[in-house]
């Protein structure tokens, strides 16, 4: 049976994420020594407010987690330079005494640095290492790396080959909050935009007022749901039609991919990940008490047909997520398996 | 300083008149696996360099297997020799090259050196720009904005004008391990510094198109789906080679970002060779065109 791992940013919520099935936990740490210097926005690859920001609390909850036998992963997923190191180096050496069990690392020179401390802690591949074929699984399963995180973009067919020729790795993917367009590891766009509008901003105000984006780590926001204005150009010219369509504007609900359940584990995949460190509580106990009960069919109806599980899920989903139109594929991780 | 110039493919390079200066041709794709070329085009490519004394280098997207399978033939068809290098942005074709094809030298592609590109960077590292607060908008008298920005630390430039491959010795000292002596670079608005090793490794940079940020999911391709179409791969007709999209957001300031098939750039004509000589750069790669 697939593993459920589930996004923790608070000691206070490891019962609860337990309690709703989450067979292992995630985390991120950001030192506010190195908000201070280098800013909040990078050290991994969500902001701010997703990480713990005390070593303390961060100890407790791995020793809460472990005594209810579920293990703790940090995402150490940024990508660092040199003149980070020392910081890097002094962090990682504090977390080392965590009782931590692995890091998720994105950065080729983390994972060599890593290797070079002789750490004793799994480590996993974010998918900012973007892994897309069996040789690049293969080239960091020969730098000690036990489990990969396939991109959100990776289709069934590719998950199948890359399982079936990395025997000695385990492969996990993403399957519930924070679809993305763009290619994980390969987007450069920094997430740190405000929002657009007056009311997204909370500002209350009204009148002429706009807001123009710059860096505020309070309010963070992707360029991936930016609104652009698009001029099409065919060859030199400017031509009326068409409009590029990016995939996350359509989005109208939560981004799930809990049919694809029935899918992964034939697949050879073995952990399904709930993203999403930044959404609130609540949110992150009802997806992965979600993801279990979508789980539980497959367990309880191992027979189950694909037409009665989708149907069942996306009962489940309606419920869980208060959204009333039938699933279209626009909120949809895979949404090759709604026709299938 | 080596002269490069990059072409998507056969097509392109044939129709383009002089190569005067120029040392090198690149040719190929980082960023679609569609658009691989045939084999038969690259030795075509390859033989059209030759003719004019020009070195080769072919260029090569991150893939799936497929596209391995598609790279490996290229790759078994071309000649031996040894200074036809293959800028690879996947790892396992990295992997293909030094276990399959050792006579072939591998470069680091841009999609693999890992620099930061938001095109608002620059704006971002200035110090010079107001504090936090409401002023007057430009274009509008009776307009205001309200402007949230907020300085980074100066240690945050060494982060954002940097990158791994750049500077990390321990990574460096790994990728000369796996015959990767060159590392692509983009020509950030924000300014570049680089701490290459001293001897062995050297970089280029391409002018004047900067990558940002791309995708499996095509844009343009999804621009022609049927409408309702949510499949996540629209159908590729490759509308690439004909459209392409100038994109406008207040956030860039003026800065218009391009979109060309699934890969987002910006462009910076911004240049002085000799800050680029004194980086460690020793090569420029020129792109005529939206490289697709």
């Amino acid at each position: 049976m697939l593993k459920i791992i589930a996004p923790l940013r608070e000691k206070n919520e490891v019962s609860a994420l337990i309690e709703a099935g989450a067979d292992e936990l995630y985390c991120g740490y950001l030192s506010r020594e190195w908000a201070k210097t280098f800013t909040p926005l990078e050290f991994e690859r969500k902001g701010h407010r997703s990480n713990f920001t005390d070593l303390l609390q961060l100890k407790q909850a791995v020793g809460l987690a472990h005594k209810n036998g579920v293990p703790v992963f940090l995402a150490l997923n940024g990508l660092y330079v040199r003149e980070q190191y020392p910081l890097l180096l002094k962090t990682v050496r504090e977390l080392e005494q965590t009782g931590l069990d692995g890091y998720i690392v994105a950065d080729l020179g983390l994972l060599l640095t890593l290797n070079k401390l002789g750490t004793k802690k799994e480590l996993h591949l974010s998918t900012g290492a973007t892994v897309f074929n069996s040789r690049a699984a293969g080239f960091f399963r020969d730098l000690g790396v036990s489990r990969i995180v396939l991109d959100r973009q990776t289709d069934f067919d590719s998950m199948r080959e890359i399982c079936r020729d990395n025997p000695g790795i385990d492969f996990e993917a993403f399957v519930l909050f924070t679809l993305c367009v763009y290619i994980d590891g390969f987007c450069t766009f920094l997430h740190a935009y405000t929002a657009q509008d007056r009311q997204e901003a909370g500002a209350g105000r009204r009148g002429p007022l706009r807001l123009i984006t710059t860096y505020d780590p309070y309010m963070p926001m992707d360029a991936c749901r930016m609104k652009f204005r698009a001029r099409a150009f065919k060859g030199n010219r400017q031509a009326n039609r068409p409009q590029p369509v990016f995939y996350k504007h359509l989005v109208d609900s939560t981004e799930c991919g809990a049919c694809a359940l029935y899918d992964l584990a034939r697949i050879g995949i073995k952990a399904v990940k709930i993203v999403g460190r930044q959404l609130n509580s609540e949110d992150r106990v009802l997806g992965t008490g979600f993801i279990r009960r979508c789980l539980d069919i497959l367990r309880d109806q191992p027979g189950i047909s694909r037409r009665d599980f989708n149907a069942k899920v996306q009962e489940r989903y309606r419920k869980s997520f208060a959204y009333r139109k039938k699933c279209r594929g626009n909120n949809c991780y895979f949404p090759e398996v709604l026709s299938a | 300083m080596e002269k490069c110039i990059f072409f998507g493919n056969l097509r392109q390079l044939k129709k383009n008149r002089s190569f005067k200066g120029y040392g090198r041709i690149y040719l190929g794709n980082e960023f679609c696996q569609r658009l691989i070329p045939a084999p038969a085009e690259v030795k075509q490519a390859v033989s059209f360099a030759g003719r004019r004394k020009l070195r080769f280098t072919l260029v090569t997207p991150y893939v799936t297997n497929a596209g391995l399978e598609k790279l490996s033939a290229i790759l078994r068809a071309l000649p031996g020799k040894s200074s036809i290098e293959v800028v690879v942005n996947d790892w396992g074709v990295l992997d293909l090259v030094n276990r399959e094809f050792p006579r072939l030298v591998p470069v680091l592609g841009r999609l693999l050196t890992k620099q930061k590109r938001s095109p608002n960077l620059d704006l971002l590292l200035r110090r010079d720009l107001v504090a936090p607060g409401i002023i007057p908008d430009p274009n509008n008298p009776s307009g205001k904005y309200l402007l949230l920005q907020k300085k980074f630390p100066p240690a945050a430039d060494f982060y954002y004008q940097g990158s791994n491959a750049s500077s990390v010795p321990l990574l460096q000292k790994f990728l000369l391990s796996k015959r990767i002596a060159r590392i692509e670079l983009d020509n950030l608005a924000q300014g570049m510094r680089l701490r290459l090793p001293a001897e062995g490794m050297a970089a280029s940079v391409y002018l004047p198109y900067v990558y940002i940020t791309t995708t499996f999911f095509c844009p343009t391709a999804a621009a022609f789906a049927q409408k309702g179409c949510l499949s996540r791969r629209p159908a590729c007709r490759k509308q690439c080679r004909q459209y392409s999209f100038e994109l406008a957001h207040p956030a860039f300031a003026g800065r218009p970002l391009y979109l060309k098939g699934n890969t987002q750039f910006y462009r910076n004509d911004r240049c002085d060779r000799g800050i680029l000589k004194k980086l460690g750069i020793n090569r420029i790669v020129y792109a005529p065109d939206l490289p697709f």
